[in-house]
C-alpha cells in the first residue's frame, strides 16, 4: 500500500452538520472556580476508544459529531476511526466500519448520516490528532463561551483542520478493532448510576420522593444539550415550604458549587449538568451521575430517549470508573 | 426521477418552513429550520431539484429520522 501526501496532513469540512466540534479529554481543567467548564467529549468512553484505535493518546483532540450530517474530505491520506452512535458512515457511497480504524485516501470523503435508532454522538479520531491551538491548556471547544477548539465554534463547511504527525506508521494503524465486549450498546432507555446528594432527603425533599425519583423513567427534553440534559419536569414533595433567604421556591438554596454530572432541580425540572455546564448556582442538586457513567448520558438523544437513575455508593462509583478505564486499556486490538 | 428525503437529524420543533411544493431548490439550501438543543438548526438539502412534498408545518414536533421534505431531482 502506498501512502501519499507530502503536504501537511489535514482535512476539510464539507458539511458541519448539526453540531460537530473539536474536543479533547479531560478538557479544560483548573478553571472551574472561575466558571470555566471542562468541556470535552460528552461520551468520553467512545471518544477515547476512537483515539486508541488510531494510535493516539486517549485524550488527543478528535471530533464530536452530535446528531450527524457531518462530512469531511481527506486532504492527505489519513487513518481514521469512527465510534459512538451508529450514523451509517460512508465513503464514496460504501459503508465504512465502526469501532475499527481505516484509511481515508487523499481526496476521499467520509460522510456521516444520522443516529436513527440509538445513541446521539459519533466520534471521529484521526491518527496524529486534530491540531488547533491550546486555549487555557485544552483544545476543547466551548461554543457557548466562544473559545477553544476551531475558532471557538462548531465546525462548518470550508473549515480546514490540521492533523498532527502520528508517531506510528500508517500501515500498522489500519484495521485495529475494539473488542466485542468493550463496544458499548446504546439503548433508548438508559440506566445511569448516581450517588445521592449533596442536597437530598430528608433536608430538601421527602424520602419517599427520593425513592420515587430513582424508580421513575425520565424523558429527555428536546432542549438537552452540552450544557445540561433537561428532563421532563415532575411534581416534587419538597421538605421545605420555600427556599428561605435563597428564594421563594423550595428548590432554591444559597448559591453553591456544582459538579459535572450533578442532577440539578431548577423549579420542578431536573437537569443533568454536562461538560459545558455552570460551575455554581442556587438550586438543589439531588444526586450526581458518577464519572464512570456520565458518558452514557452523552449518547441519549434529546426528545427521543429516556433515563433511569440507579443509586450507587461511593465505592461502587469508584469501581465503575475502574472498570471503564480497564475496558479502555484492554478494549483495542 | 429519483426522490430524496430530507430528514430531521434530531427531535425538535419546526420553527420555519422555507419551501413550498412545486418550487425548485439548490443543493445546500436550508429547507426547514428545527429548534432543538436550545438552538435553531437549519436543515439543508444535499440535492438540487423540485420540492415534491412538504410533510411538516410550523410548530410541528418532529422525531429523529422523520421525513420533512421530499425532493425530486
Amino acid at each position: 500500500m502506498t501512502i501519499q501526501g507530502t503536504q501537511a496532513p489535514s482535512l476539510e469540512v464539507l458539511k458541519g452538520g448539526v453540531e460537530a466540534t473539536v474536543q479533547d479529554y479531560p478538557g479544560r481543567l483548573g478553571y472551574w472556580d472561575i466558571g470555566i467548564p471542562p468541556s470535552g467529549p460528552l461520551d468520553d468512553y467512545s471518544f477515547r476508544l476512537a483515539n486508541r484505535l488510531v494510535g493516539n493518546r486517549p485524550g488527543d483532540a478528535a471530533l464530536e459529531v452530535a446528531a450527524g450530517l457531518f462530512s469531511m474530505r481527506a486532504k492527505t491520506d489519513l487513518v481514521v476511526a469512527v465510534t459512538g452512535a451508529e450514523m451509517q458512515s460512508t465513503m464514496g457511497g460504501k459503508q465504512v466500519p465502526m469501532w475499527e480504524s481505516f484509511l481515508v485516501k487523499q481526496g476521499e470523503d467520509l460522510t456521516l448520516g444520522i443516529a436513527k435508532t440509538s445513541g446521539f454522538r459519533a466520534y471521529v479520531a484521526v491518527a496524529g490528532g486534530i491540531q488547533v491551538p491550546d486555549y487555557l491548556g485544552s483544545k476543547s471547544t466551548f461554543a457557548a463561551g466562544g473559545f477553544g477548539g476551531f475558532q471557538g465554534r462548531a465546525l462548518k463547511a470550508g473549515d480546514e483542520l490540521e492533523i498532527g504527525k502520528s508517531e506510528q506508521e500508517k500501515a500498522g494503524l489500519i484495521g485495529r478493532k475494539v473488542v466485542e465486549n468493550a463496544v458499548p450498546r446504546f439503548n433508548q432507555t438508559l440506566e445511569v448510576e448516581a450517588t445521592v446528594g449533596p442536597q437530598a432527603a430528608p433536608e430538601f425533599i421527602k424520602e419517599e420522593d427520593l425513592a420515587a425519583f430513582f424508580s421513575e423513567v425520565h424523558k429527555i427534553d428536546r432542549n438537552a444539550n452540552r450544557l445540561g440534559y433537561r428532563l421532563t419536569p415532575r411534581q416534587w414533595k419538597w421538605a421545605r415550604s420555600d427556599g428561605g433567604v435563597a428564594g421563594k421556591h423550595p428548590s432554591n438554596i444559597i448559591d453553591n458549587g456544582y459538579t459535572v454530572g450533578s442532577v440539578n432541580v431548577s423549579g420542578d425540572q431536573p437537569i443533568i449538568l454536562m461538560r459545558d455546564g455552570p460551575s455554581a448556582g442556587g438550586f438543589v442538586c439531588l444526586c450526581c451521575v458518577v464519572t464512570g457513567s456520565l458518558w452514557k448520558v452523552g449518547q441519549a438523544a434529546p426528545g427521543r430517549d429516556q433515563v433511569k437513575f440507579k443509586k450507587v455508593s461511593y465505592d461502587e462509583a469508584i469501581e465503575l470508573r475502574r472498570k471503564l478505564e480497564k475496558n479502555l486499556e484492554t478494549g483495542v486490538k | 426521477m429519483p426522490s430524496t428525503d430530507v430528514v430531521a437529524p434530531t427531535a425538535g420543533l419546526v420553527v420555519q418552513v422555507n419551501v413550498t411544493e412545486g418550487q425548485s431548490v439548490q443543493a445546500g439550501e436550508a429547507v426547514v429550520v428545527v429548534q432543538s438543543m436550545k438552538t435553531e438548526i437549519s436543515i439543508t438539502t444535499d440535492v438540487a431539484g423540485k420540492v415534491n412534498k412538504v410533510h411538516v408545518k410550523k410548530d410541528d414536533e418532529v422525531n429523529i429520522g422523520q421525513v420533512l421534505v421530499e425532493i425530486e431531482s
